[in-house]
């Protein structure tokens, strides 16, 4: 753990930064659906990157050249969960079923924007008055949910089809230090690429992959790694689980909002590389940059596929905690997300003493 | 909708959480004001305006809605910062995780529901709705920041902007009863121009949710002959027990708690005047202000008009805003109705 200087930082608050972040995170794009997003990266990126393509799976690819012709590679995903429309009933009732890990108790009640039409509508709820107290108890399955558009009848719904992309219809808003929205994981690390990108040129090269569908199993984080030459390391930016908010004194959250960004050590796809993971701590530490570690080993990322292309790369995942992650609702720190970035520039600006 | 939708929307957007009416007593005081003689707030917070009548045998009817709506009371900040919470009126827990609310402190302040990250829940905790105890509201700060902002007792709203979906349906937290308050400005907005018959009052009640509690002052203070409830009723889709839905006009209730010849009174002006509507049968009084105003002093005439709802006591009620004006066109026109009682012949009559 370090949280050293946090008392002392100064919080200098970048509202670009925010700015890019809501417009990011506003951008519904789900698994396979992520047309939305590329069109506001392209936006930030059309007068600072001269070379910006797309490859077979959709990742958007950024190269910017620097002083060395050796490359780092950065990845961030840009596809969020959501749900897909699976049946539209007799009555109306639209069924779905979800894209990426979303569990199923936080879904009844929340609104929703359906399709490239943005139709709005909800997620029902038994009603109170006649669920049963085991009923109440306990959390529906999404096969017995539905969206309800407010039609009676299948001919009332317009403007929705079979395969349409749903999406959380969640108000980006600030509080204090913390921002609350949706999809932070990874629209955060989109935007650490994009400002990394936009401060460039380095001594290194750059190779920024935004990689598709890493919500349903790391698609695009497979393929980003495949052709980049003379890769030195990856560094992927990830949002991650914050869970600090339970009142259990024996228990260790995963990371904890205000804290910094986290790097990862070990989770289910990947142990950091040593050699990697001792040097990227030794540039926070010289550059006074708060950092934490992720404690908690679940989860995978596009790191641990990206480590296993081409005969190895050394790979990192520097990650933004995000309270209430996969949740139409999260919170995440201006301080932590400030340091994230920080800490981003501050890597690749040493990355030839890697 | 053209017609209330003004209203509709700002009182939608006004908490009114029961105990904590007064913001939108003010909004439904100013709003009805130019429609009647005059308009009082009572000492329980029940807004009660008045328009006089000319008829020689002019009776009290009341047209009677709630306005207080469910919601959410601070009870404790813990060391981390988390607030927990209690309901006020019936919440149903399976609406809260991950949701948003409004702490209505001295400042409005977000705060989301907790729920564990999907990749750090048991199976069993993914299966299982904790109670209201459990859960605590994350607006992000620490105590010491929160303590400035929060304290033990202040209430909070769920955070839903009124939506218009598809057709005339509409979505908001607070529908239930902010939909029949819609109805009775409506009803005194028809009849500003009008002379009426009978003396006719427009009442809005408090803190129906906890137990029915403004209207059994509010009809001791107005002492009507026949009384008018306007309330929701259930209109899902999937696992209703009613046969009740959307779009089809308001339910006229059937049972002891309303008076038979009033009741069949209405059906019949509902008849005459085209306007559709659905039959709710209620065996036993209970559940709507009518049942308490049924017993008040010596007695009312009391009558229930019940308006389809979706997803009662959720943040995402739903209801169909041409069952809203239908209701409020068949009684003003029950208002300009000089017999209020269908007699026996006639019944006896009836189909």
């Amino acid at each position: 753990m370090s949280n050293n200087n946090i008392q002392n930082e100064k919080k200098t608050y970048n509202d670009p930064l925010i700015e890019m972040l809501e417009r990011y995170s506003g951008a519904n794009s789900g698994s396979g659906d992520e047309e939305n997003i590329v069109k506001e990266i392209s936006k930030d990126l059309k007068d600072k990157v001269k070379d910006i393509s797309r490859n077979p799976l959709g990742n958007l690819i950024a190269k910017v050249p620097g002083k060395s012709k050796k490359n780092v590679l950065l990845t961030a995903h840009m596809d969020e969960v959501c749900l897909m429309v699976r049946e539209i009933d007799e009555n109306g009732l639209i069924k779905f079923a979800p894209i990426g890990g979303i569990i199923p108790k936080i879904l009844p009640a929340t609104a929703v924007t359906i399709g490239r039409k943005r139709v709005p509508g909800i997620i029902a709820i038994k009603t109170l008055h006649f669920s049963s107290k085991a009923e109440l108890d306990t959390a529906d399955e999404i096969r017995d949910m539905y969206i309800d558009v407010g039609a009676s009848t299948k001919a009332e719904v317009k403007g929705v089809e079979v395969g349409d992309y749903i999406y959380f219809t969640t108000k980006f808003t600030r509080q204090g230090d913390y921002i609350f929205g949706k999809a932070f994981d990874d629209r955060a690390g989109c935007v650490a690429i994009s400002e990394v990108l936009c401060n460039a040129p380095y001594n290194v090269s750059l190779y920024a992959s935004y990689n598709v569908s890493e919500e349903v199993g790391c698609r695009g984080g497979y393929v980003s790694a495949y052709d980049v030459p003379d890769l030195l390391f990856s560094l992927n930016f990830e949002g991650t689980t914050c869970s600090d908010r339970e009142v259990k004194p024996t228990y260790s959250p995963s990371t904890e909002l205000g804290l910094g960004p986290a790097f990862t050590i070990m989770d289910n796809s990947t142990i950091t590389n040593k050699k990697l993971l001792d040097w990227a701590i030794s540039v926070a530490r010289k550059s006074n940059i708060p950092f934490q570690f992720k404690r908690t080993v679940t989860g995978g990322t596009d790191s641990g596929v990206i480590s296993l292309t081409q005969s190895g790369v050394p790979s990192i995942t520097l990650s933004l905690p995000v309270r209430y992650i996969h949740a139409p609702w999260a919170i995440v720190n201006r301080f932590d997300l400030e340091n994230y970035i920080k800490l981003a520039i501050a890597i690749i600006n040493e990355a030839d003493s890697f | 909708m053209e017609f209330f939708q003004e209203f509709m929307e700002q009182l939608l957007r006004i908490p009114s959480i029961t105990g904590f009416e007064e913001k939108a007593a003010r909004f439904i005081e100013e709003q009805i004001k130019p429609y009647v003689d005059w308009v009082k707030t009572d000492t329980l917070g029940n807004v009660i305006a008045f328009k006089k009548g000319s008829g020689k045998k002019k009776a009290k009817l009341m047209f009677e809605t709630h306005y207080d709506q469910i919601g959410l009371m601070i009870t404790k900040i813990e060391e981390n910062g988390i607030l927990r919470f209690t309901n006020i009126g019936g919440i149903n827990k399976k609406s809260l995780p991950g949701k948003r609310v409004k702490i209505l402190a001295k400042d409005e302040i977000y705060g989301i529901i907790g729920t564990k990250p999907p990749h750090l829940m048991s199976e069993d905790e993914a299966k299982k709705i904790e109670s209201l105890d459990k859960l605590y509201i994350d607006c992000g700060y620490g105590r010491q920041e929160i303590e400035k902002l929060v304290k033990v007792g202040d209430i909070a709203i769920f955070d839903f902007e009124p939506t218009k979906l598809s057709g005339f349906s509409y979505s908001s937290a607070g529908l239930d009863d902010k939909a029949g308050a819609v109805v009775v400005y409506s009803v005194a907005k028809m009849l500003s121009n009008i002379n009426s018959y009978h003396d006719l009052y427009f009442c809005f009640s408090v803190q129906e949710e906890v137990g029915l509690r403004g209207a059994k002052t509010a009809a001791y203070g107005i002492d009507p002959d026949f009384s008018i409830s306007l309330d929701v009723t259930f209109g899902d889709p999937v696992g209703n027990p009613l046969k009740v839905s959307l779009g089809k006009g308001p339910t006229i209730s059937f049972g002891p708690g309303h008076n038979p010849s009033f009741v069949r009174k209405i059906k019949s002006i509902a008849d005459r005047e085209d306007i559709p509507f659905q039959f709710e049968i209620e065996p036993r009084p209970a559940g709507t202000d009518a049942a308490v105003i049924q017993i008040t002093k010596k007695g009312v005439y009391t009558a229930l008009l019940g308006i389809p709802l979706r997803y009662m006591h959720s943040q995402v009620e739903i209801i169909n805003t041409k069952d809203l004006y239908r209701s409020a066109r068949l009684c003003a026109n029950i208002a300009m109705e000089e017999e209020l009682l269908r007699s026996e012949e006639e019944i006896g009559n009836v189909k």
